[in-house]
C-alpha cells in the first residue's frame, strides 16, 4: 500500500470507524456488570447540547416527556416557582422584557411550560380545528371569570372598535366576519355561546392574518436520512431488519463463551474467514443472500481483507468522505449491542475465557455491509446479478426523490398563539393591537422555547426542587444539632466501616440511631484492597476492585489446616457433583440422555412445585445440602515475603504493602487517630435467583463483585502487627486494644456475615457480642425499610416479617425484583460523618467519610478521594438516569422475556440485539435527577482539584453532575453554577423531626422529604417548639 | 347423591372451572373494568384449585371402581338437519386423558403462580392471565375431548392464546412479527385437522372417536374406517400434529415462538401446547396401527425431528432457543414411540418431559449462574460437551453442516421458497389475470400492475 494512500481515503475511513466505535455502548459481558454513564461518548459536551445529540444518533428519547413532568408536577415533586426561579436564571435581564401588554417573556414562558401547545403537522392541525371543537369551546383551562371577561373584550371589540369596511382588516378576519354573519345573523343578537365560538374563530383569523405579514420560517436544516430509512420509507420493508435477522445467529455463535455444545468451528481464524467458510457455499439461504454467496466465491470480496472490503461497498454505493463516514456510524449503530459486544471482547481480553481476535468489529463492518447492500437491493427488487450495476444509481435517484423539507407554515405557527390566547386572556381586540414588530418577536418567543427547551427547563426545575430541599435539609439539621449537641466526649465504642453505598446509608443510620455508642464511616467499598481472588469453592480469579484498577496482587481462600483432609474429600465431592450436573445439564438436550431423563422427568415434579410454592425453605435446604461439600475453616492466604516476586503464586501482599493499604484507608476516612477497641470492616453485595443481571446489584467499588473479602482482608492486614510496627514508624499508631473483623453485609437478604471471629481475643467478646447484637437489629429495621418500597410487601411488616420478605425474594425464582439496587439515587456526601448522623436520607445517598481538618490546604486527601467517588457515582446515577428516562432505547427494556445469550448478554426474545443498559424492573421506581455532590470543603480547593483533574472538570463543568460545598463551622453553602460557585440562600425554615426513622417512613410508599430522626433532634426541635409557646405567651 | 352422581359432577366441574375462570376474568375486562392484581390471581387459582380437585376424584373413582371409559355428554350444539350435520360437544375420561387433564391443571397451576410474581406490576398482567385461562379452557377441552369436533375447539383455543402470547410484547415489532409466523403455521396444521374432521363425518356420519375407534376404552381401540380413509385420514391428522408440535418441516416457529414472558414459553413451548400434537396422535392411535404406511409416516416424521432438533439445538447458543430444541427432540421421540406403538410408554414420556422442561424454562434466566456454579465445583472450563463427532470432521464439511443448523435447516427458507412463494405467484397472477379481464369487460385499459413484487419475506 502506498503512503498517499494510507494518509488519503483509507486514513479518513480509519478515523470514521473509531468515532463510530466510539458511540456504541461500552458494556461489557453481563457477569461483570459495570455501571458507567450511557452517554458517556458525549462527556465533552454541555449536557444538554450531549442530550440532544445523542438522542438523535440513537434515536432514543434524551428527556422525560412533558406530559411526565406535568404529572411529577402534580404529585409535588416540583412546582411552578421551582420553574418560575429556573427561567430568570436563563434570561436574566430578559425575564422582564414585556411583549406588548401581552406579557413578559417570563410570563409567556411560564404559560407554556403549565400549558404546552402541542405542535402537529399542518393536515393534523386542520382536522384538530375542524373537529375537535377547538374553534368553538374554550380549552379547559379557562377558568369562568376568565371566560366572561373574554366574551365581553370580543363584544366590545368587535361592536365597537371593528371598522365596518372591509378595508385594513386582513383577509381571514373579514372572511370570518362575513361567515359568523351568515351563520348566527347581526353579532347584536348573539349568545353567549356564539361570542364563545366568535372569540375563537376571530383570534384564529386574526393570528393567522399577522402571521402570514411575518417573514417565512427558517428552513429546517437538512437532515441526514440513512441508507435503511431511504429505502424503508421507499418500500415499506427495513433492508436492516433482513440483515438483522440473519447476522444474530451467526454473531451470537461467534460471540458464545462457551454455551452451545457445538462451538463455531474454525472460530479463531477470524470473523470474516468464519463467515466466508460457512456462507461461501451455504445451503438453503434465502433469496436475497443467493447475490453474497456469489460475491464471496467469486467476487471482488472473495479474497479482500476486511479494511478493502469496506472500501469496495463503500465504494459500490459511491459514498464518500462524510457520506461515507455517516454511513459506517450507521450501519454499526443498527445492531449496536452486538458491534458494542464484539469490541468489548476484543479489547478486554481478559473478561472472558474466549476473547476475540482483534479487528473482530472492522470484519464485522465488513460483513454487514455487504449483506447490507444485497437487503437493500432485494427490497428494491433488483436481482442479485445486478446489485454491483443497479443499487447505486437507485439510491441516488431515491435521494433526489425525497420531498425538500418544508419550513413550518402560517397555520402551524399562528396556531402556537392561538392557543396561549384563551389561557393568557388574550382577547382579539388585544392581538389586533399588537405591532407588526412586536408580534414577529411573539412568534419568534413561541418559536424558541420548543419543546425540547420546555423539558430542559422542568428537569432543571425538578432537579432544583430537590436540591433546595436536601440543603434545607442539610442546614435545618444543623441548627438542631447546635440547638442540642451530642456529647462529643464519649468515644466510640466500635466502629463499623461500610461502602459509600446508597443502599448502606439506611443500614448506618439504623445502628447509630439503636446505639450512640457506634460510629459509622462510609469508604469506597473495596477498602483500597486491589485484588484478584479466588475463594476455596471458586475455580477462577477474579478481580475484587474499581474496574480502572488492574490489580497486581493475587489474594487465594484455603481450608483451614486442621481441615485439610476433610476438606480435600469435600473438594473431590463438590467435583463429582459439579460434573454430574454439567453431565445432566447438556444430557438433557440430547436424544439419548434425554430419554432417560425424561422418563425420569416426572421427578421434576417436585423440585418444581417446592421452588414456586415454598422458595424460603427450598432454598433454606438446598443450603443445608451446600454445607456438606464446603470446607468448614478457612484462611486467606494473605502475606508475601518482602522479595516474592508479584504474580498468583505464592500471590498475597509484602508487609509494606500491606501498610500502605490501611495507611491509605485510615487517611482518607480521616479515622487515623480516634480509633475505636472494635472496628468491623463490612464489604458488600447482593443474592437473588434467576437474575441474569445480578452483578448489577454487586458492590460498584469491586467491579460488580462481592467486597466480603475484600473487609476480610483489611481486617487482617490491620490486625497484623508486624503491619502496625510499620504503621507506627510513619506516624500511624493503632492503639494496641483496637481489633479489626472484617464481614460482609448482603443487601439483598440483609444478612451479615463476620469473618475470622475465632481470632477474636477473649477481652473483646463482650463488645463484639454488644455489636453483632445491635447489627442484628438494624438489619432487621433496614429490611423493614425496604419493604416500604416494595408493592408486594405489606406495609405494616414488623422488622422480623421484614426480614423474612427479603429473605424471600432473594430465594425466588419468580421474583424480578430482588431488591431495588441503586434506584432513587440523587445524592453524595463527602466529609464527616457528624453532620449528616442522623438525618434521613431516605436511602438516597452515597456517604463518603472526609475530614478537611486533617487535610492539607491544596486538599490532597479530597483530590484521591473525588478521583474515585465523582466518576463511580456519576457513572451509576446517570445510568440509571438514562435508564429509566428510555428503557427500551437506554436501558434493556422489561426483564419478563430476557434470554440469556452465549453467557455475555441479553436479548429481549427469540433473537434481538443484544440489549445494555438496566431493566426496568431495576429503575422502576427511580427519579431521575443528576446526581448532587455534596463536599465538605472550601470552593476554592474544589475549583483547584477540578482544574488539576479535567476529567472531573468534564463532569462537573459540563452538567453532568450538580456539585456543592458545605463549610459544617459557619453553615455556609455554596452551589456551583454557571459562574463557578454561587452562595445559597438558605429559606431557614423549621427542619422536618421524627423521634425514630420508624416514625417517620411508616405506612408510606413514595419518595419521603429528608428530616432529622432520632431523640436528640426530636427533643431539640421540642426545645424550640416550647420556646416559640413562651414567646407566644409573653 | 350417588357416588356416580358426585363423578359425574366432579366431571362437570373439571370441564367448567376453567370457563368460569374465563367468564370471570373476560367480562370485566370486555366491560373496561380493570381488576387488581390480586382479584386476578385468587380467582385463577381458585379455578384451577377446584378443577384439579375435581379431577383427582375423576381418577380416584377410576381406580376405585376399574371403570376406565367414563363419558360426559353435553349433547348437540349445532344441528343442520338438511345437511346431517351436527356439532357434538362430549367429554371421555380415560387413561388418557385423565392424566394429562392432571399434568395441564399442575402446570398451569404451577406457572399461574410463578407468573403472578414474575409480572408484578408488569401493564399486560390482566392481559396475560385472560390468555392464560384460555389456553387453560382449550387444554382441558383438548384433553378430555369424546369427538373430534370438540378436540378442535380445545385446539383452536390453544392455537390462538400461543400466538397472542408470543406476540404479548406487541410494541416491538419482532413478537409480533413471530406471533405472526406462529398463527400461520397453526392456521395450516387447523386446515388439515379440519379437512380430517369433515372427512370424517362423511365416513361415519359422525365426529365420535366412539365411531371411529369403537367404544372400548383408549388404548384398546380397533380402527372402524376403511383402509384408504384410514389412511388419508391419518395422515391428515399427522399434517395437523406436526403443526401444532413443530415436527419436521414446520420446526421453524418454535424458537420464534420465545418471545413471550419467560412462564409462558415455559408452559407453552416446553410442556403443555408442544405436546398437543402428541396428543392429538395418541387418542386416534389405533388409526395409525391399522396402518403400516401411517405408522412409518408417523415414526418417520418424529425420528427426522428429533435428529434435526438436536443436530440444531447443540448449536444454539441462547438458552431458550436451546431449550426450544431440545422440548423438539424429546417431541420427536415421543412421536416415533406413538408411530412405534408404545403408547403407555409415549405417554409416561410426555407426563415426564413436560414437568422436567418446565422447570428447565423457568430457570432459563439462572443458566450464567448455573454454569458458573458447575465450574467451580469442577475447578476449571468446562470444555465442550463429551466427544462430540464433528471435530473429527474436515473444516469444510464441518462448516456445511454447522451453517444448516446456525440457520435452523433453513426450514423456513425452504417454506418461503417452495411453498409461499408459487403460492402467493398463483393468487398475483390469478389477481392480475381477473384485473385484466374485467378491465377489457369494461372497456377500459389494463391497470398497473400491484408494485409489490420481490418482496416476500419482508412482506408477511
Amino acid at each position: 500500500m502506498s503512503v498517499s494512500r494510507a494518509e488519503g481515503p483509507l486514513g479518513s475511513l480509519e478515523q470514521a470507524i473509531e468515532h463510530a466505535v466510539h458511540l456504541l455502548p461500552t458494556q461489557g459481558p453481563i457477569s461483570v456488570f459495570v455501571h458507567h454513564n450511557t452517554l458517556h461518548a458525549f462527556e465533552e459536551r454541555p449536557f444538554e447540547r450531549a442530550l440532544r445529540e445523542a438522542g438523535r444518533i440513537y434515536d432514543c428519547r434524551p428527556l422525560l416527556e412533558e406530559h411526565r413532568y406535568q404529572r411529577l408536577m402534580v404529585e409535588g415533586r416540583f412546582g411552578v416557582d421551582d420553574l418560575r426561579q429556573v427561567l430568570l436564571e436563563d434570561l436574566g435581564e430578559g425575564a422582564r422584557h414585556p411583549i406588548d401588554g401581552l406579557g413578559t417573556r417570563l410570563d409567556i414562558r411560564l404559560a407554556l411550560l403549565q400549558h404546552p401547545n402541542p405542535t402537529a403537522a399542518s393536515t393534523e392541525l386542520r382536522w384538530v380545528l375542524a373537529e375537535s371543537g377547538a374553534l368553538q369551546r374554550f380549552p379547559d383551562g379557562v377558568a369562568p371569570e376568565q371566560r366572561q371577561r373574554l366574551l365581553s373584550l370580543t363584544r366590545d371589540w368587535v361592536l365597537r372598535d371593528l371598522p365596518a369596511s372591509e378595508v385594513g382588516l386582513g383577509p381571514r378576519l373579514a372572511e370570518k366576519r362575513r361567515d359568523l354573519g351568515t351563520r348566527f345573523g347581526g353579532p347584536e343578537t348573539w349568545s353567549d355561546t356564539t361570542w364563545e365560538t366568535a372569540c375563537l374563530e376571530f383570534t384564529w383569523a386574526l393570528c393567522c392574518d399577522r402571521t402570514e405579514a411575518l417573514p417565512q420560517a427558517d428552513l429546517p436544516g437538512g437532515e441526514h436520512v440513512s441508507l435503511d430509512r431511504l429505502v424503508a420509507e421507499h418500500t415499506r420493508h427495513r433492508p436492516g431488519q433482513l440483515v438483522d435477522d440473519f447476522l444474530v445467529p451467526f454473531l451470537s455463535a461467534f460471540c458464545d463463551q462457551g454455551f452451545a455444545a457445538w462451538p463455531l468451528p474454525g472460530r479463531d481464524r477470524g470473523l470474516l474467514a468464519c463467515f466466508r467458510a460457512l456462507y461461501a457455499r451455504g445451503v438453503g439461504l434465502p433469496a436475497w443472500l443467493r447475490g453474497l454467496r456469489r460475491e464471496l466465491v467469486q467476487g471482488p470480496a472473495a479474497g479482500l481483507s476486511a479494511m478493502d472490503s469496506i472500501r469496495a461497498s463503500l465504494e459500490l454505493l459511491g459514498l464518500e468522505g462524510h457520506d461515507a463516514a455517516r454511513h459506517v456510524q450507521d450501519t454499526l449503530l443498527e445492531l449496536r449491542g452486538f458491534a458494542g459486544m464484539v469490541h468489548q471482547l476484543e479489547t478486554n481480553a481478559d473478561w472472558v475465557p474466549h476473547p476475540l481476535p482483534p479487528g473482530s468489529l472492522r470484519e464485522y463492518l465488513a460483513v454487514r455491509l455487504m449483506a447490507q447492500r444485497h437487503a437493500a437491493a432485494h427490497c428494491l427488487g433488483i436481482g442479485p446479478k445486478e446489485v454491483g450495476a443497479q443499487l447505486r444509481g437507485r439510491l441516488e435517484a431515491l435521494r433526489t426523490a425525497r420531498p425538500a423539507p418544508r419550513p413550518a407554515t402560517v397555520e402551524q405557527r399562528a396556531s402556537l398563539v392561538f392557543q396561549m390566547a384563551p389561557l393568557q386572556g388574550w382577547d382579539p381586540g388585544r392581538l389586533a393591537r399588537v405591532t407588526g414588530e412586536q408580534w414577529s418577536e411573539l412568534v419568534a418567543e413561541l418559536e424558541d422555547f420548543d419543546p425540547w427547551a420546555r423539558r430542559h427547563v422542568h428537569q432543571r426545575a425538578y432537579e432544583r426542587r430537590f436540591r433546595d430541599a436536601t440543603l434545607e435539609a442539610l442546614l435545618g439539621h444543623r441548627t438542631l444539632r447546635r440547638r442540642a449537641p451530642r456529647p462529643t466526649a464519649s468515644p466510640a465504642a466500635y466502629q463499623v466501616f461500610l461502602c459509600i453505598d446508597d443502599r448502606e446509608e439506611s443500614l448506618r443510620r439504623h445502628l447509630e440511631e439503636l446505639d450512640s455508642t457506634c460510629e459509622t464511616v462510609g469508604v469506597a467499598g473495596f477498602f483500597g484492597v486491589a485484588m484478584y481472588y479466588r475463594g476455596v469453592t471458586e475455580a477462577y480469579y477474579r478481580p475484587l476492585c474499581p474496574v480502572n484498577v488492574t490489580p497486581d496482587h493475587y489474594v487465594v481462600e484455603e481450608p483451614s489446616y486442621s481441615v485439610l483432609a476433610t476438606s480435600a474429600s469435600r473438594a473431590r465431592w463438590r467435583e463429582q457433583i459439579g460434573r454430574l450436573a454439567h453431565r445432566t445439564h447438556r444430557g438433557s438436550r440430547t436424544v439419548l440422555g434425554g430419554l432417560v431423563t425424561a422418563v425420569l422427568g416426572s421427578l421434576a415434579t417436585a423440585p418444581l412445585l417446592l421452588r414456586v410454592f415454598l422458595p424460603r425453605h427450598t432454598s433454606r435446604l438446598v443450603q443445608t445440602l451446600g454445607i456438606i461439600v464446603r470446607p468448614p475453616l478457612t484462611r486467606l492466604r494473605l502475606r508475601r515475603a518482602a522479595g516474592a516476586p508479584v504474580g498468583p503464586e505464592p500471590g498475597g501482599f509484602t508487609v509494606e504493602e500491606m501498610a500502605g493499604i490501611v495507611e491509605a484507608i485510615l487517611t482518607l476516612t480521616g479515622k487515623r487517630e480516634d480509633l475505636a477497641p472494635l472496628v468491623l470492616i463490612l464489604g458488600h453485595g447482593s443474592s437473588s435467583l434467576n437474575n441474569p443481571h445480578r452483578a448489577a446489584y454487586d458492590c460498584g467499588a469491586c467491579g460488580g463483585g462481592r467486597g466480603g473479602p475484600n473487609g476480610r482482608a483489611f481486617a487482617e492486614m490491620a490486625n497484623d502487627p508486624e503491619v502496625r510496627a510499620v504503621l507506627a514508624a510513619r506516624g500511624l499508631v493503632i492503639p494496641e486494644g483496637t481489633r479489626f473483623v472484617g464481614g460482609y453485609h448482603n443487601t439483598g437478604d440483609d444478612s451479615i456475615e463476620l469473618y475470622d471471629l475465632d481470632e477474636v481475643p477473649a477481652s473483646h467478646r463482650a463488645v463484639l457480642d454488644h455489636a453483632r447484637g445491635k447489627l442484628e437489629v438494624a438489619r432487621r429495621r433496614n429490611a423493614q425499610e425496604r419493604c416500604r418500597r416494595f408493592v408486594s410487601a405489606p406495609l405494616d411488616l414488623d422488622p422480623d416479617a421484614a426480614l423474612a420478605h427479603v429473605e424471600g425474594r432473594t430465594e425466588d425464582l419468580s421474583q424480578t425484583r430482588p431488591e431495588l439496587g441503586h434506584a432513587t439515587n440523587a445524592l453524595c456526601f463527602v466529609g464527616r460523618r457528624e453532620w449528616s448522623r442522623g438525618l434521613f436520607l431516605d436511602r438516597r445517598a452515597f456517604l463518603t467519610s472526609y475530614d478537611p481538618g486533617q487535610d492539607d490546604g491544596r486538599g490532597s486527601v479530597l483530590e484521591r478521594l473525588v478521583q474515585a467517588v465523582i466518576p463511580v457515582c456519576a457513572g451509576i446515577n446517570l445510568e440509571y438516569f438514562f435508564s429509566y428516562v428510555d428503557p427500551e432505547g437506554y436501558g434493556c427494556g422489561t426483564k419478563l422475556p430476557h434470554n440469556l445469550m452465549g453467557l455475555v448478554g441479553v436479548m429481549s426474545g427469540a433473537a434481538s440485539d443484544l440489549r445494555t443498559g438496566l431493566p426496568w424492573q431495576m429503575v422502576e421506581i427511580h427519579e431521575p435527577l443528576r446526581i448532587l455532590f455534596v463536599i465538605e470543603s472550601r470552593p476554592e480547593v474544589v475549583e483547584g482539584i477540578l482544574d488539576r483533574n479535567p476529567a472531573l472538570s468534564l463532569l462537573v463543568r459540563n452538567g453532568w453532575v450538580q456539585l456543592a460545598t458545605f463549610d459544617d463551622g459557619t453553615g455556609e453553602v455554596r452551589v456551583f453554577g454557571r459562574e463557578g460557585f454561587a452562595p445559597h440562600a438558605p429559606r431557614g425554615a423549621e427542619p422536618a423531626v421524627a423521634p425514630s426513622s420508624w416514625a417517620w417512613y411508616r405506612g408510606q410508599r413514595g419518595h419521603l422529604e429528608f428530616a432529622s430522626v432520632g431523640a436528640d433532634a426530636h427533643a431539640a426541635a421540642g426545645m424550640a417548639a416550647a420556646g416559640a409557646a413562651v414567646e407566644v405567651q409573653r | 347423591m350417588s357416588v356416580a352422581d358426585a363423578v359425574q359432577l366432579a366431571g362437570v366441574v373439571t370441564v367448567i372451572a376453567p370457563s368460569a375462570l374465563l367468564l370471570a376474568l373476560g367480562l370485566p375486562a370486555l366491560l373496561g373494568i380493570r381488576s387488581s392484581e390480586e382479584t386476578i390471581s385468587r380467582l385463577t387459582q381458585a379455578s384451577v384449585l377446584i378443577g384439579l380437585v375435581a379431577a383427582l376424584v375423576c381418577l380416584v373413582h377410576m381406580l376405585a371402581t376399574g371403570n376406565r371409559h367414563v363419558p360426559l355428554e353435553v349433547g348437540d350444539w349445532v344441528v343442520l338437519h338438511e345437511t346431517d350435520f351436527h356439532f357434538h360437544l362430549k367429554f371421555i375420561y380415560d387413561r388418557l386423558s385423565v392424566p394429562f387433564l392432571l399434568l395441564s391443571y399442575v402446570l398451569v397451576g404451577t406457572i399461574g403462580a410463578f407468573a403472578n410474581r414474575y409480572l408484578h406490576r408488569d401493564p399486560g398482567y390482566g392481559r396475560f392471565f385472560l390468555l392464560f385461562a384460555v389456553f387453560l379452557q382449550g387444554m382441558v377441552w383438548a384433553s378430555l375431548a369424546g369427538t373430534i369436533e370438540t378436540l378442535f375447539v380445545g385446539w383452536e383455543f390453544v392455537g390462538l392464546s400461543s400466538a397472542l402470547l408470543v406476540a404479548y410484547f406487541e410494541d416491538r415489532p419482532n413478537p409480533v412479527r413471530n406471533g405472526q409466523r406462529v398463527w400461520s403455521v397453526y392456521r395450516l396444521a387447523d386446515a388439515a385437522f379440519l379437512v380430517a374432521a369433515v372427512a370424517l363425518h362423511h365416513a361415519v356420519g359422525h365426529g365420535d372417536f366412539d365411531a371411529m375407534l369403537g367404544s372400548t376404552s383408549w388404548p384398546e381401540g380397533r380402527s372402524l374406517l376403511e383402509g384408504s380413509e384410514n389412511l388419508w385420514i391419518g395422515l391428515l391428522l399427522l399434517v395437523a400434529a406436526a403443526g401444532k408440535s413443530a415436527l419436521v418441516p414446520f420446526s421453524g416457529w418454535l424458537p420464534r415462538a420465545m418471545e413471550g414472558p419467560t412462564p409462558s414459553s415455559a408452559v407453552f413451548y416446553g410442556a403443555l401446547s408442544v405436546h398437543l400434537g402428541c396428543f392429538l396422535l395418541l387418542r386416534v392411535s389405533p388409526l395409525i396401527e391399522a396402518s403400516p404406511t401411517l405408522a412409518a409416516a408417523v415414526v418417520g416424521a418424529g425420528l427426522a425431528t428429533a435428529l434435526f432438533a438436536t443436530a440444531v439445538g447443540s448449536a444454539q447458543t441462547d438458552i431458550k432457543g436451546a431449550l426450544a430444541f431440545a422440548s423438539l427432540t424429546q417431541v420427536g421421540l415421543i412421536t416415533a414411540e406413538i408411530g412405534f406403538g408404545l403408547r403407555y410408554v409415549a405417554l409416561v414420556h410426555m407426563l415426564g418431559h413436560a414437568t422436567q422442561r418446565t422447570l428447565q424454562l423457568l430457570r432459563a434466566p439462572s443458566i450464567l449462574h448455573d454454569f458458573q456454579a458447575m465450574e467451580n465445583a469442577v475447578g476449571g472450563a468446562l470444555g465442550p460437551g463429551p466427544g462430540r463427532w464433528t471435530s473429527r470432521l474436515p473444516l469444510g464439511v464441518q462448516a456445511r453442516l454447522y451453517q444448516l443448523a446456525l440457520d435452523r435447516g433453513a426450514m423456513d427458507n425452504g417454506i418461503e421458497a417452495w411453498v409461499v412463494r408459487p403460492f402467493l405467484a398463483l393468487f398475483r397472477g390469478a389477481v392480475a389475470l381477473e384485473a385484466r379481464v374485467t378491465a377489457r369487460l369494461r372497456g377500459a385499459p389494463a391497470p398497473p400492475p400491484d408494485g409489490d413484487a420481490g418482496q416476500g419475506e419482508g412482506g408477511r
